[in-house]
């Protein structure tokens, strides 16, 4: 969650919060060169992060549903914060919520889901992607609303597009939010990896490969080659970067027993 | 290897076309002297779409490195796994690479800094062709760490 603590402006909000969709929310990134220090440096800061549980794949209930496990994080955040729910005044977040095993084909929403939530304009709102109405009908609190950004792709889109934001003055205080979860079924097996052909930027190379860490594995044999290394010699890089990750209390791992 | 059809859209169609003709022709901005690919809409050094044009160049290049695909999500690919993926880097054209699955190489056989030669395969669905890459020699290597 990032908020303006230093020179808030006053800023008058509509009615209805201000959506900025993927293409308007890429306009916050500052993807340009030559652009110098940013001019907000040290007017905003990161004040609170919060977390779900994690789980190698959905077990059908409400209650680990993804936008039980959203609206949790957004609270843990916020309880981090220390901040009243009524303060916070933005929402950026990303609205695809699997990339890799899609919801199934005509499987309905499950009943005790419906039960739970309120339901948004799409039916799988909640259980397979997450939009900011589904997320305010079912966050009471949060009264006061009136910025949302839909930021392009991952997590650190959101939060960078948040952070310019608020440095802007479009909100003060802004929840960034990435939910993902998979469900059942082998991960991208579907969509544009199983047509026979394949446009756009894939050509040059998912196509060739398929997995994005392809180019790692080639910039890591580079390596190898030029420093006349072995790939053995890794290991107690792996090992130190494993004990790392366990450290991570909301880790996969952490919470599921790592093999030893 | 059977691969995906790349379909053509309006900032590759002639590098597509060229491939048809067992041609392989790169992006080139006149106002910056250097070649670029992917192809894109305008240079991505100057900014300037109208000075780019396409330049046929030699199918000679450098294998820089590659890596193994042992699980791919790419349904076409997955019959031929493992595979080696290899970047190839062009010998005519300076920072321009292009990948390639060397074919007639064994996975996990690919002889970093070998030359490589052009070729040009044909892909199932449509049938439009793809630059590809082939080991100058014997086509395998001792590299496999």
């Amino acid at each position: 969650m990032a908020s303006r603590r230093l020179g808030y402006r006053d800023f008058r909000f509509m009615t209805a919060p201000a959506v900025y969709e993927p293409a308007a929310a890429a306009s916050l990134l500052r993807t340009a060169e030559g652009l110098g220090l940013w001019p907000y440096r040290g007017q905003v800061a990161a004040v609170g992060i919060g977390h779900s549980p994690t789980m190698r794949r959905w077990d059908g209930r409400p209650e680990t549903s993804i936008g039980a496990w959203s609206i949790m994080a957004i609270r843990n955040a916020i309880d981090d914060a220390g901040v009243p729910p009524d303060q916070v005044d933005g929402l950026a977040l990303v609205a695809p919520t699997s990339s890799a095993s899609p919801w199934p084909a005509d499987a309905p929403v499950p009943d005790g889901f419906l039960a739970m939530f309120a339901a948004g304009s799409h039916p799988l709102d909640g259980v397979a992607r997450l939009s900011p109405e589904w997320l305010l009908k079912n966050m009471p609190e949060l009264t006061n609303v009136k910025f949302v950004l839909i930021a392009p792709q991952c997590m650190s889109m959101a939060l960078a597009a948040a952070i310019e934001a608020v440095g802007r003055g479009l909100t003060g205080t802004c929840i960034a939010l990435k939910a993902w979860h998979n469900f059942s079924g082998r991960y991208r097996q579907s969509g544009a990896n199983a047509r026979p052909t394949v446009s756009g930027t894939a050509k040059y190379g998912t196509a060739w490969a398929g997995p994005g860490c392809y180019r790692t594995a080639m910039q890591f044999q580079r390596y190898l080659h030029k420093y006349g290394k072995t790939k053995d010699m890794m290991a107690p890089f792996v090992v130190n970067s494993r004990r790392n990750g366990l450290l991570f209390p909301e880790g996969y791992w952490a919470q599921h027993g790592p093999r030893r | 290897m059977p691969k995906q059809s790349p379909i053509p859209d309006e900032l590759d169609r002639a590098f597509y076309a060229a491939a048809n003709e067992e041609r392989l022709v790169i992006q080139h901005c006149a106002g910056c002297d250097r070649y670029q690919h992917p192809p894109k809409a305008s240079c991505a050094e100057c900014g300037a779409a109208d000075r780019l044009s396409w330049r046929e160049v030699e199918g000679k290049g450098t294998i820089y490195s590659y890596t193994v695909v042992y699980d791919t999500p790419v349904v076409c690919l997955q019959p031929d796994q493992p595979f080696n993926v290899a970047l190839i880097d062009l010998d005519d054209c300076p920072g321009i690479s292009m990948l390639s699955h060397l074919p007639g190489t064994p996975a996990g056989r690919v002889p970093i800094g070998a030359p490589v030669r052009l070729i040009f395969e044909v892909t199932p669905a449509t049938g439009q062709k793809v630059p590809e890459w082939r080991v100058v020699g014997s086509g395998t290597g001792t590299s496999g760490s």
